[in-house]
């Protein structure tokens, strides 16, 4: 069976975003960049909740980011995505399928089918919802030099105390650090 | 001049401690490194800054921490620093503490906390006390940060950085994985 990996930038005080979805805070560079592009080699599929896939959606098949980023927009723009949402939606950015229901049963239909691996980026709520159905194989948190003050903290609403395992981490020199872990 | 280091057992959802402040997250996973990293930080300060929380976490646990048979050799040594150093707490609703050299102020004053960095000696430590890392964080008097990250998610708990409601940005210093899975984080302000 494949896996399925979140991938997710947070601030020092545990937040994903902003409190208006800002993600201006993220610290990137041509080490950044390059770590993203080989992350995208190692999957076929992204997974998105609707607020991430409304905010990706709304960058990656712009002028600005093919412009900024040709390679990573190149791949995200060509990769095969699915976005969950409870509600019917429209889904404008290429090679993206929209799943309103039975949001467990269809990740373990995509799990057991060959492939690459899976990932979710940010998203989340998704990734609550797939916790708490033991479906996240490894998490990948990359933690950004910066204390935010306001925003939203990633995980919320987990019923439980999720305890990980750590499997490794890495330095990159902009004074990000990306942790490594595995859901016990 | 000296520092101010804030040194903080954290998760990665950005808490200091979970809803009942119960440990159990931590001490499940204390491992000698942690303790040399703890003693080491102790050995560098002489000043101890806390709120009323943690102050009662603390009063309650290390004055007798040595004279009882059930603890470790390891916070022994803990008690006797931390019995040493001077405390100051920081409360507008106590009236006064017990603890052996602990005094006891009512709210953090900026000139104060200067004049006290101005002075000659060792290091000035925050443990825990989140209020006073928002306090001081918001004034710009912190020189280290400490966060030693928990593998775990809490879910719900105190937030170290509640009240800060600006972004500061901060410069990785070192990043360092204990063989338990915490990772430490220890950053400087960005000047």
């Amino acid at each position: 069976m494949r896996k399925i990996f979140v991938f997710m930038m947070v601030s020092l005080d545990g937040f994903f975003e902003g409190p208006d979805h800002e993600l201006d805070w993220h610290n990137v560079d041509a080490e950044f960049n390059k770590f993203a592009e080989e992350q995208l080699n190692e999957i076929d599929t992204l997974l998105f909740g609707w607020k991430t896939y409304e905010l990706m959606a709304g960058f990656w098949p712009t002028g600005a980011a093919k412009k900024d980023s040709p390679v990573i927009a190149g791949k995200m723009n060509s990769i095969q995505k699915i976005a969950f949402s409870k509600k019917e939606r429209k889904v404008d950015w290429q090679n993206t399928r929209l799943i309103t229901g039975n949001v467990g049963g269809e990740i373990t239909k995509l799990k057991n089918q060959p492939g690459k691996s899976i990932a979710i980026f940010g998203s989340s709520n998704l990734c609550v919802s797939l916790f708490q159905m033991g479906l996240i194989d490894e998490l990948r948190i990359m933690v950004n030099p910066v204390v935010l003050g306001k925003g939203h903290t990633l995980f919320n609403g987990i019923n439980d105390k999720l305890n990980l395992k750590l499997l490794k981490t890495r330095t990159f020199k902009s004074g990000n650090v990306i942790l490594y872990y595995q859901p016990i | 001049m000296r520092k101010i280091i804030v040194s903080e057992f954290y998760s990665l959802d950005g808490l200091m401690s979970d809803p009942h402040d119960q440990m159990d997250w931590i001490t499940g996973t204390f491992n000698d490194e942690m303790g040399k990293y703890e003693s080491g930080l102790y050995d560098s300060a002489d000043t101890l800054l806390l709120g009323r929380t943690t102050y009662k976490i603390f009063e309650g646990y290390w004055p007798t921490a040595a004279s009882n048979p059930a603890t470790s050799q390891g916070d022994i040594e803990m008690a006797h620093k931390i019995n040493n150093i001077t405390k100051i707490v920081f409360s507008h609703s106590m009236e006064d503490v017990s603890w052996e050299n602990s005094k006891l102020l009512k709210e953090i004053k900026p000139e104060e906390i200067i004049k006290l960095k101005q002075k000659a000696g060792k290091n000035i430590l925050v443990i825990g006390s989140s209020t006073i890392v928002q306090q001081l964080t918001n004034l710009g008097l912190i020189d280290e940060y400490h966060l030693l990250l928990h593998p775990v998610v809490l879910g719900s708990g105190k937030p170290l950085f509640k009240d800060i409601g600006q972004k500061h940005d901060l410069k990785l210093l070192e990043a360092k994985a204990f063989k338990n899975g915490v990772v430490m984080l220890r950053y400087a302000p960005k000047k």
